[in-house]
């Protein structure tokens, strides 16, 4: 059931009904229900890939809750006789088989996510092997079927596992109550990626009805209905008709293609999460932000930590600390200080980390070689200017450049977008030829005039629509203006009449239905997010 | 302490550290900034700063940081 169909407003429309009549220490079982039954909309074969998640995770989470208690106890039981030396001793000694079971319970389920998602990739290697070594016996190659939002549940549940680990809070010892912190449906498709701490409690307590709060999640939905439906499906049209032929739409419909490209992404991939935030809202339940208006981030590393939030802080958790204060890192720190001095040295092991996690990140949307390089070259930009940023700030200095003046904000924003812009061309290429030939179309003409003449309107939408996309893609402008600068849109709303809240609703909700991509003659493209 | 400040403000020059209570939070330490500074501790006081201790509690204001810094440097 997408999101994006009537299906799934009357399914809200029901689970929410259920959930307020239910008595509030049962309104989990509603949700546990809802979210199992959303997903066996998908089909009932992929709910196993979900189970297998679910319990070998809440296995090795009570294993790991339970020598987190014993390792404890035998501290505690002994604390007088005990040294330092003696209590870390046994610390080790229970991280160490705390360590076994977490790697374990990794390895098969990031195996699960690697080998559906990965196949091809894994199978092309071994094939080789086998070839070379004169082994007459070939693994065919096929694209199995991806459960619905498993790398977004897998990270979730890998989170919470390393979380325990580090023995962060106690293992949910009801397995219900943890097969719903797995698979609470407004979030299982594409995120945002929760934090067993953030969320549980939340899911687990009942919620009285709160108009408010109602409101609010209603106005969050239409708003996600809108970037998704009104602006990105309608960018969609116009930036696969320029893609599929650089040759004729060379020159500026290059350069607007890319930026458009980025919008549309944005409001796909955000529209979605604003339908997800909504739906749990109505519920009491606030999942996290997962994007803060990136396109006014002032560096490339401001924008990771603008865009899919949930994901990049997940990184940032679960693999750049660990991996920056690992026993390798730091012994290559040390060595790097002997050859490039203190201060260079010092900032090395940071730099890989960054590159590391850069190439991750992209590889996770697919092991495809031109996402490599985006992420590639994200991470050897970031890493350059965490090098450089003593020796940029001198120049800024010694130029006397005002950097706190909005003109230098507005350029740095400008150089950011700029920046991104240029991995978007080799991310939607399907091969180097095309790549090339995105390059040699976009500098083969001059025609900026092509923005002004009408010649957008030949791009297969029309000129009443696309004059509505622009008039939103300007809102979301405005609205994310408003909120970079502190205020809340919804409650600004809030503060309005009556009369003028419902001309806004009523607006919202006809602007969905005349501009909308729906109907008759057009194809409502499911959410980009969905398939990684 | 003052050692502590002198740290802070070799990995984050300009800043004002003192009477803050959202470092980590509010962004003003990012990632890049909160890893050098947990390497520059551990060089500095000779301690293992675990992983599990970088979270905002630890490092939102300087006296969570001088806190978390006796506590490794007792254990």
């Amino acid at each position: 059931m997408s999101f994006l169909s009537l299906d799934f407003i009357l399914y809200i429309a029901i689970v929410v009904g259920v959930y307020f009549l239910a008595p509030r220490r049962y309104q989990w079982m509603v949700l546990l229900f809802s979210s199992y039954g959303f997903y066996l909309f998908a089909g009932w074969k992929l709910v196993f890939f979900l189970l297998f998640t679910t319990i070998s995770t809440y296995t090795t989470g009570i294993i790991l809750g339970n020598l987190n208690i014993i390792c404890q106890r035998e501290i505690k039981s002994k604390e007088k006789q005990l040294e330092r030396k003696e209590k870390k001793e046994i610390k080790q000694k229970y991280n160490h088989k705390k360590k076994v079971w977490l790697i374990i319970c990794l390895i098969w389920n990031f195996g699960i996510l690697l080998f559906l998602k990965y196949f091809p990739f894994i199978i092309a290697p071994i094939n080789f092997i086998f070839e070379i070594t004169g082994i007459s016996y070939e693994i065919v190659n096929r694209t199995w079927m991806l459960p619905l939002g498993i790398s977004f549940y897998t990270f979730q549940s890998a989170g919470y596992i390393i979380d325990l680990y580090r023995d962060k809070f106690e293992p949910e010892r009801n397995f219900l109550k943890f097969a719903l912190f797995v698979s609470f449906f407004p979030q299982i498709i594409q995120g945002p990626i929760s934090r067993f701490d953030e969320l549980a409690e939340q899911l687990y307590r009942g919620h009285r009805f709160e108009y408010t709060r109602f409101k609010y999640g209603i106005e969050l939905m239409v708003w996600g209905y809108i970037k998704k439906l009104v602006i990105s499906d309608r960018l969609s049209i116009i930036t696969s008709t320029i893609y599929s032929d650089p040759v004729t739409y060379s020159g500026f419909y290059i350069v607007l293609v890319v930026i458009l490209g980025w919008i549309e992404l944005y409001t796909d991939f955000s529209g979605g999460i604003d339908v997800a935030r909504g739906v749990a809202q109505i519920l009491g339940i606030e999942l996290p932000q997962n994007f803060r208006q990136p396109f006014f981030a002032d560096s490339l590393a401001e924008f990771w930590r603008r865009w899919h939030i949930s994901l990049n802080n997940w990184w940032r958790d679960y693999i750049f600390y660990p991996l920056t204060l690992s026993k390798t890192f730091t012994n290559m720190g040390k060595k790097c200080r002997q050859f490039f001095g203190d201060t260079t040295g010092k900032k090395m092991p940071i730099m890989l980390a960054l590159l590391i996690i850069r190439v991750l990140n992209s590889i996770w949307h697919g092991a495809y070689l031109n996402y490599f390089w985006g992420g590639l070259y994200h991470g050897i930009l970031i890493a350059l200017s965490f090098l450089l940023e003593p020796q940029i700030k001198a120049i800024a200095k010694k130029l006397k450049i005002n950097t706190e003046c909005m003109s230098w904000k507005l350029f740095q924003y400008a150089r950011t977008f700029f920046l991104i812009c240029i991995p978007k061309i080799i991310n939607t290429a399907n091969s180097y030829d095309e790549i090339f030939l995105f390059f040699k179309c976009l500098v083969a003409k001059f025609n900026p005039w092509i923005l002004f003449d009408g010649s957008l309107y030949n791009l297969g939408v029309g000129r009443r629509e696309l004059q509505a996309t622009f008039l939103f893609v300007g809102i979301g402008l405005i609205f994310s203006i408003f909120q970079e600068m502190g205020y809340s849109v919804r409650e600004k709303l809030d503060e309005q009449n009556m009369i003028f809240r419902w001309g806004v609703y009523v607006a919202a909700i006809c602007s969905i239905v005349i501009f909308g991509v729906y109907g008759l003659g057009y194809d409502v493209a499911n959410f980009t997010y969905m398939q990684f | 302490m003052e050692k502590l400040l002198e740290i802070l403000e070799e990995v984050k020059p300009g800043v004002e550290f003192k009477g803050k209570s959202d470092l980590m939070d509010s962004g003003e330490l990012d990632s890049f900034d909160v890893i050098t500074l947990v390497s520059e501790l551990q060089d500095e006081y000779d301690i293992d700063i675990p992983v599990e201790e970088i979270v905002p509690e630890n490092f939102n204001s300087v006296d969570e940081i001088y806190k978390l810094v006796q506590k490794l440097l007792e254990e």
